[in-house]
C-alpha cells in the first residue's frame, strides 16, 4: 500500500543543512502501523511527506499506486487521505459538527445527504454527538483531538495518518483515542506517529523506530521487545545513588526495603541482589536506542 | 471512498472561518472617508478625500489584507492535506480580499453620488474603476507575494505599506520621472491627465499578474509554511 524508496529529506543548504531524513525505506501494508522515534527524530517530517505537504529532496513514494512526486497524483491521492496534524489547528468558532461538515467538502463529499449522514456517523464514531453543536473553543484537548479524528475520517479514507495523536491527553484520553484508531484499521491503512512506546504496544502489529533521520529497526512490538531478551534487570537497594554503570534505569519503585530500580544494560551482574528479568516494549526499545548508539536520545 | 459529485463551494464555513479583523479595517476606513468628505462637503477637500481613499487607501488595505490572506490560518496544515490545487487554494482567498474591496470601493461611490460629489474628474466610468482596481490588484500581488517568499504575513504587509508610503511621499517624483511614471502606484488617481496612464496601467497589471503568479510558484511548496 505504501512504498517508501531511498527517501532523502534535508532542510536548509550548505553548513546549515540539517538531514531530517536519510534514505529511508520502508514498506506499510493494510492494518496499524507504528513509527516511533524520540523528539526530533524526523517522525513529523516523514508523516508530512506521506500526507502530500512536504516534498521529498529525493527517493519516491507511492502509495496505493499514487507517485506523490507527481503534484496531480498528490491532489487526487489527498481525496483519499485522511489527516491529523500533531499540532491540530482548528476554527474555534465553529461547532465540532460545522468543522467536520466543512472538512468533508473541501475533501470533495459533495452530496449533502449523504454528507450529512457520514459527519453523523463519524461524530458517533469518535462519541462527540452530545456535543455536536457546541463550539468548538469551549473543548477539551482531548475533545479537539477527536473532532480531529472524526474529520479525518469523514472521507472514509484509505490511508489514515496520525501524528502523535495522545500527547497531552490524560490517561483515560489515550486509552479510549487508542481503542478508536484500533478500530479503525481493520480495512486501511492506519499510520500512527509517537513517541509514547505504550501507545504502539496496545495497537499496532507492524512498526519501526526512527531515530535522527534513520530506521533503525521495523518489525512487530514483540520482536521489539525480544531485542531486550537478557538485558534488563532489577536490583533493590538502599543506597540513595542510582545504578548508573552504563546501565539505563527506565524506572523506579520505592519499596519498605529500600528503591526498586529496572535497569537496561548488558549486565548488572556487579551490582549485589540483580536479577534477571522478562522484558517489555519499553525496555526493547531503550536497548535499541543503546545498542545502536542513539542512547542520548532516550 | 465516498461519492463526489456536483461541486460546493463551502461558501458558508468561508465565511464563518473569515477573519473579522479584515471586513473591519475597510469597513472602519470606508466609515472614516464617509464622515470626512461629508464634513468637507463643498470644499475641494471633499473631492480629495474621495479620491485618495478610492484610489490611494482601498489598494493598500487590499495590500495588506493579501499578505494575510494565506498564511493566517489556524487550521493551515489540515487545509494543505485537503485534494485542494495550491492555485484554487490562491485563488479563492485572494478573491475575497478582492470581493471585500470591489464593494467598499462601488457602495463608496454609490455613496458620494448620494451626497452630491464625484469622482468624474477621474475620467469616464472606466477610467474611474481602473484608477483602484489597477493599483488593488497590483498591491495584492505583491503582499500575497512577499507574505510567501518570508513565510509570514507581516514581511508582505510591511512591504505593502512600505511601496505605498514612499509613493505617496514622492508622488511628484514618480510621476514625472522617465521610468518611475510606469511604477507610480496612483497615476490614474492624482495624474489622469498624463498621456502615460495607459502605459503605466498596463506596466502596473502585468507586475501583479508576475507578482500573482510567482506566489502560486511559492504556495504549492506547502512544507514552508508550516
Amino acid at each position: 500500500m505504501i512504498e517508501i524508496r531511498n527517501l532523502n529529506k534535508q532542510y536548509g543548504s550548505g553548513a546549515q543543512a540539517v538531514k531530517a531524513l536519510n534514505g529511508i525505506h520502508l514498506t506499510i501494508n493494510e492494518g496499524m502501523f507504528g513509527l516511533l522515534g524520540p523528539n526530533g527524530a524526523g517522525k513529523t517530517t516523514l508523516m508530512r511527506i506521506l500526507a502530500g505537504i512536504a516534498h521529498p529532496t529525493a527517493g519516491n513514494v507511492l502509495v496505493a499506486g499514487y507517485n506523490l512526486a507527481d503534484e496531480k497524483a498528490r491532489t487526487d491521492y489527498k481525496a483519499m487521505l485522511g489527516y491529523l496534524p500533531q499540532e491540530l489547528g482548528m476554527y474555534p468558532d465553529l461547532s465540532a459538527r460545522q468543522f467536520v461538515d466543512y472538512m468533508a467538502i473541501l475533501k470533495g463529499m459533495h452530496i449533502p445527504g449523504q454528507r450529512k449522514r457520514r459527519v453523523d456517523d463519524v461524530l458517533e464514531m469518535v462519541g462527540l454527538s452530545d456535543v455536536a453543536e457546541r463550539k468548538i473553543k469551549g473543548f477539551s484537548g482531548g475533545m479537539k483531538r477527536r473532532v480531529g479524528i472524526a474529520q479525518a475520517l469523514v472521507n472514509d479514507p484509505r490511508v489514515l495518518i496520525v501524528d502523535e495523536p495522545t500527547a497531552g491527553l490524560d490517561p483515560e484520553e489515550r486509552i479510549r483515542f487508542r481503542n478508536i484508531l484500533v478500530d479503525l484499521a481493520a480495512n486501511r491503512v492506519v499510520l500512527l506517529s509517537t513517541h509514547i512506546v505504550e501507545d504502539i504496544g496496545q495497537t499496532c502489529r507492524n512498526m519501526a523506530v526512527l531515530s535522527k533521520g534513520r530506521i533503525i529497526f521495523t518489525g512487530s512490538p514483540r520482536e521489539l521487545t525480544e531485542l531486550a531478551e537478557g538485558r534488563v534487570w532489577t536490583v533493590t537497594t538502599q543506597s540513595p545513588r542510582k545504578p548508573n554503570n552504563g546501565l539505563t534505569v527506565v524506572s523506579m519503585l520505592h519499596l519498605a526495603e529500600g528503591t526498586q530500580y529496572r535497569l537496561v544494560g548488558a549486565s548488572a551482574e556487579e551490582y549485589d541482589g540483580a536479577l534477571s528479568t522478562q522484558p517489555g516494549l519499553e525496555d526493547g526499545y531503550v536497548w535499541l536506542m543503546k545498542s545502536t548508539g542513539y542512547e542520548s536520545a532516550v | 471512498m465516498m461519492s463526489m459529485n456536483m461541486k460546493t463551494y463551502p461558501f458558508r464555513y468561508v465565511l464563518k472561518t473569515y477573519r473579522m479583523d479584515q471586513l473591519i479595517l475597510p469597513a472602519s476606513l470606508w466609515g472614516l472617508f464617509a464622515i470626512l468628505v461629508l464634513i468637507f462637503r463643498g470644499q475641494d477637500s471633499a473631492y480629495q478625500s474621495a479620491r485618495a481613499f478610492v484610489g490611494m487607501v482601498l489598494p493598500m488595505i487590499a495590500g495588506i489584507l493579501a499578505a494575510y490572506a494565506v498564511l493566517e490560518d489556524p487550521a493551515l496544515e489540515l487545509q494543505f492535506s485537503m485534494p485542494t490545487p495550491p492555485w484554487r487554494m490562491l485563488a479563492e482567498r485572494l478573491c475575497l480580499v478582492f470581493l471585500v474591496i470591489v464593494v467598499c470601493a462601488l457602495t463608496f461611490q454609490l455613496y458620494l453620488g448620494v451626497i452630491g460629489l464625484s469622482l468624474q474628474p477621474l475620467g469616464g466610468l472606466a477610467a474611474r474603476q481602473l484608477a483602484w482596481l489597477v493599483p488593488t490588484l497590483n498591491l495584492m500581488g505583491l503582499g500575497c507575494l512577499l507574505a510567501l517568499a518570508g513565510a509570514r504575513s507581516i514581511p508582505g504587509a510591511m512591504a505593502v505599506g512600505l511601496v505605498w508610503l514612499s509613493q505617496l511621499i514622492g508622488n511628484s517624483w514618480f510621476a514625472h520621472n522617465l521610468v518611475g511614471r510606469y511604477f507610480y502606484l496612483y497615476m490614474g488617481t492624482t495624474h489622469a491627465e498624463l498621456p502615460q496612464l495607459r502605459g503605466n496601467q498596463l506596466v502596473l497589471l502585468m507586475f501583479g499578474l508576475v507578482y500573482l503568479f510567482s506566489a502560486w510558484v511559492l504556495i504549492r511548496k506547502q512544507e514552508r509554511y508550516l
